[in-house]
């Protein structure tokens, strides 16, 4: 029953408060009331009948007004009419990174940046936190929240932004965003990033004005923690726990954007790839998983080429397949293996974030043709080399609002001035 | 099952707790009114590989059946909520009201319904369909279909319950096609993670056994009411579900629904599985699985294959919407291999490996348990399930100029097919 202020936190438990401890005793869950008979529940937790009716015809009445099935059918048809009123999000204050975005970080959803260290994560963010303080249609004229997981909020490349940023030195000094409305907060562990991220949050969020909430990086101290305990005592438990804590917090930050209409952009580190996914179709060699006792019956059957040349592969549905579409990395088949990038967390946060933006960089070598162009597609020269700058892109890998970036995505770099398209003319 | 006929706050009238029963003629006449039962994917192709199987020699629209429960699920990212707005779309089309219920992961984007909707009237799709008499005339204005689309909003599993167990007297609204779930799953790991602690073999009181069991009990309860409410009021209910891996032989981790158990399987009539492969840059592909009890593939498998694209519309608008298909063709080259592929899986003799979760426990036994209650109107008959297991798989070998060992695979993959129904 504990999950009850959970589930209705404006439920008025009073009448019932004989009864709660009880089935609190017996492990009866809001669900269970909900599905159970009443006097199933009654019998289990040794209560009267009658009293545990009157409970769940409470809690199910209070449930269908929260759906808004109580106040009759405009509730649940208002839906599409509001359409034109809601368009609008954070913008990137760059044109074409916003129209990857379809108009830039909408408020309502758990969004991710993932990216090597160095790809751009920690300037796009401090973009977004000047830009949530404009007025529509670049921000929502509210505040922002950093909480920070590594290193500091930077307050002079926020400074250095204002004044630089072509966006926002244009302003006048009264419309201009300031830096006292962006709050920061450092979380150094695991259980303090709990605490603030379930109490304080929310009561600043409210007090504030809040439209932007910032968590940098969101698995810094998953990783700390879980990695301490060390693989010989029960890393699968220890997995297994982090998994479930996991999508606490992805419950947790997705029920905040929801109910608060804010922004949650969270930032996410990168790990390297270790196991080539899966052959392209024309390749029918040998797959680095297919020595197993399942594999017997697949390697057998070297892919077949149809006329087409339209093959799947041989284990659709491996996730060391499937993942090379929605991390972000591995979906061109001619990027070399070793700057294949995975986001920390797995799969399991990735069920958590509505949206995955993928800052992507690759390096550029002096002195040699750098990205060779064969059939219309960029292509990785990638011999060693001294390596002379970087070139970087945004891409899209899932959003509910937006469309999938092509190929690569768009692509930036950050400046002085803050972050900006590169645009495609030397292609 | 039970919970709703004592007390429902208000509650629903009398005969409604019933299923309705259908005489043989009725049936028969059902029959030949076939066009509105289903709601069309947008992927004429998929309609038809979902199509049930009427009378020989008469075609009948496929879809997602009304009366059934579909699941969809896939990796994030690969389109499942697309296909649910498509549904939805179709479903405003044919003039029926579309119930959407967001579960907690991702709230819909109304700009993107929107749009779909609008590129649905633009372009008025599918003249194979047949059409029931009152949607020949032209596509509905769109402020109509904006009020015939329900929205809820599920943040907890709780929530969903008591909409579906203990059903409000508006819900569903009277001639409702289509009800949308989407993600559900989401709300089931909210609600019961998935922690290795519980599994401990350690002593544990009574009362904290019965509450780790809990968590299947509720999903059988759910599917159980999600079934009925479907048959009840016969609509097609689509169920979106995120994906887990599970470890399958050494260190292959395999994509499967995050839902799963028998009577789950049971209770869902039709499986679709959205991946991604090389095939083509822009290519999404979705696999059947399962389609009107019938499981055509195990765990792993993709079953019969249809590839589709999700469009996006220029405008910088999220058109994500007029699903379109690739050239059909390729869905039957893809096929047989996949087809074999999964197949072969199972006659290696891996079934130990699957355990109670292959095809054996389910797949037929919905079938009979519905035509024992008289429901189902078309597709229980044995006679045509084999009719069509052959017909599935001799237009692909004789499209195929392919090796002899691959129609042979075919054929020895039909006798099997042929021979569940007498041996269950």
């Amino acid at each position: 029953m504990s999950d009850l202020l959970y589930v209705l936190p404006h439920f008025d438990t009073r009448p019932y408060t004989h009864l709660l401890p009880s089935l609190d005793k017996a492990l009866i869950t809001t669900n269970d009331l909900v599905t159970l008979e009443p006097h199933d529940v009654a019998k289990r937790a040794q209560l009267p009948a009658a009293d545990v009716r009157r409970l769940v015809d409470q809690i199910v009445g209070a449930l269908h007004r929260h759906l808004g099935c109580g106040g009759g059918e405009q509730a649940s048809t208002a839906f599409l009419s509001a359409v034109r009123d809601t368009v609008g999000g954070i913008s990137t204050l760059d044109t074409q990174l916003d129209a990857a975005l379809s108009g830039g970080f909408r408020p309502g959803y758990l969004v991710e940046i993932t990216g090597e260290s160095g790809a751009g994560k920690t300037q796009l963010l401090l973009t977004l936190l000047l830009a949530s303080q404009l007025p529509p249609p670049q921000g929502l004229a509210k505040s922002a929240i950093y909480i920070s997981t590594e290193a500091p909020l930077a307050t002079p490349r926020l400074a250095q932004l204002l004044s630089t940023h072509p966006a926002l030195a244009s302003l006048p000094l009264h419309e201009r965003p300031s830096l006292s409305r962006i709050l920061s907060i450092q979380t150094p562990d695991l259980e303090s990033q709990e605490h603030i991220l379930r109490y304080q949050l929310p009561v600043a969020i409210k007090k504030h004005n809040v439209g932007l909430v910032v968590l940098d990086s969101v698995a810094a101290n998953y990783r700390a923690e879980f990695e301490k305990q060390g693989a010989r005592n029960g890393a699968a438990a220890s997995m297994a726990r982090r998994g479930a804590q996991l999508v606490q917090l992805g419950a947790l930050l997705r029920d905040l954007a929801h109910r608060e209409g804010l922004a949650v952009v969270v930032a996410n580190q990168v790990a390297d790839r270790f196991a080539r996914p899966s052959n392209p179709p024309s390749h029918a060699v040998s797959r680095t998983t297919s020595g197993n006792s399942q594999g017997n019956s697949q390697s057998a059957k070297p892919p077949t080429e149809a006329e087409d040349g339209l093959v799947l592969s041989p284990d659709p549905l491996a996730l060391d397949h499937q993942q090379c579409w929605f991390t972000g990395w591995g979906d061109i088949q001619s990027d070399p293996l070793h700057s294949l990038k995975t986001p920390s967390l797995g799969l399991v946060w990735s069920n958590q974030i509505s949206c995955r933006i993928a800052l992507i960089k690759k390096p550029v070598f002096a002195g040699r043709p750098l990205v060779v162009t064969a059939n219309g597609e960029d292509q990785w020269n990638d011999d060693e080399n001294h390596i002379s700058k970087w070139r970087r892109w945004l891409k899209v890998v899932f959003a509910p609002w937006a469309p999938s970036s092509e190929g690569r995505g768009v692509e930036y770099e950050v400046l002085k001035t803050g972050i900006s398209h590169v645009s495609r003319k030397e292609k | 099952m039970a919970g709703e006929d004592i007390h429902v706050p208000s509650s629903s009238s009398a005969s409604s707790h019933r299923l309705p029963t259908v005489s043989a003629s009725q049936a028969l006449q059902t029959l030949h009114v076939q066009g509105s039962r289903a709601v069309s994917t947008g992927l004429a192709p998929l309609d038809k590989a979902l199509a049930p199987h009427g009378l020989p020699g008469r075609s009948v629209s496929g879809g997602y059946m009304r009366g059934k429960v579909t699941e969809i699920f896939g990796p994030p990212g690969v389109g499942k909520t697309a296909f649910g707005i498509q549904a939805a779309a179709n479903a405003l089309r044919d003039g029926h009201r579309a119930v959407w219920v967001d579960a907690a992961c991702a709230p819909l984007a109304a700009q993107r319904v929107h749009d779909v909707l609008l590129a649905v009237t633009v372009a008025p799709e599918a003249p194979e369909t047949p059409e029931t008499p009152e949607t020949i005339e032209v596509p509905r204005p769109l402020d109509e279909r904006h009020n015939h689309f329900h929205h809820y909003t599920a943040p907890t599993l709780a929530h969903l319950l008591a909409l579906f167990v203990h059903r409000p007297s508006a819900f569903p609204p009277p001639n409702t096609g289509l009800i949308v779930i989407d993600s559900l799953s989401t709300l089931f790991d909210n609600a019961y993670p998935r922690n290795a602690d519980n599994r401990g073999a350690r002593n544990k009181s009574e009362q904290a056994r019965w509450a780790a069991g809990r968590k299947f009990a509720v999903m059988n309860e759910l599917i159980v009411t999600l079934t009925r409410v479907a048959a009840l009021h016969d609509i097609a209910l689509l169920v979106t579900c995120q994906t887990i891996t599970r470890m399958r032989g050494g260190s292959r981790a395999l994509l499967v629904p995050a839902i799963s158990g028998a009577e789950w399987e049971n209770g869902i009539s039709t499986r679709v599985v959205l991946f991604r492969d090389w095939a083509a840059q822009k290519a999404r592909f979705a696999g059947i699985l399962k389609t009107n009890g019938v499981t055509l593939a195990d765990e792993g498998g993709v079953g019969e294959v249809v590839p589709f694209s999700i469009d996006s519309v220029r405008l910088g608008a999220m058109n994500i919407a007029a699903v379109d298909i690739t050239t059909p063709t390729i869905s039957t080259e893809a096929r047989p291999l996949k087809r074999q592929f999964a197949e072969m899986d199972d006659e290696e003799g891996h079934e130990g490996l699957n355990g109670p979760d292959s095809d054996e426990l389910y797949g037929w036994i919905e079938d009979d348990e519905v035509a024992a209650e008289g429901l189902v109107v078309v597709e229980t008959s044995m006679a045509p399930d084999v009719d069509t297991a052959e017909s599935r798989a001799t237009p692909a070998a004789e499209s195929q100029s392919q090796s002899q060992s691959h129609s042979q695979m075919n054929d020895s993959v039909d006798p099997r097919r042929v021979t569940r129904p007498k041996t269950f």
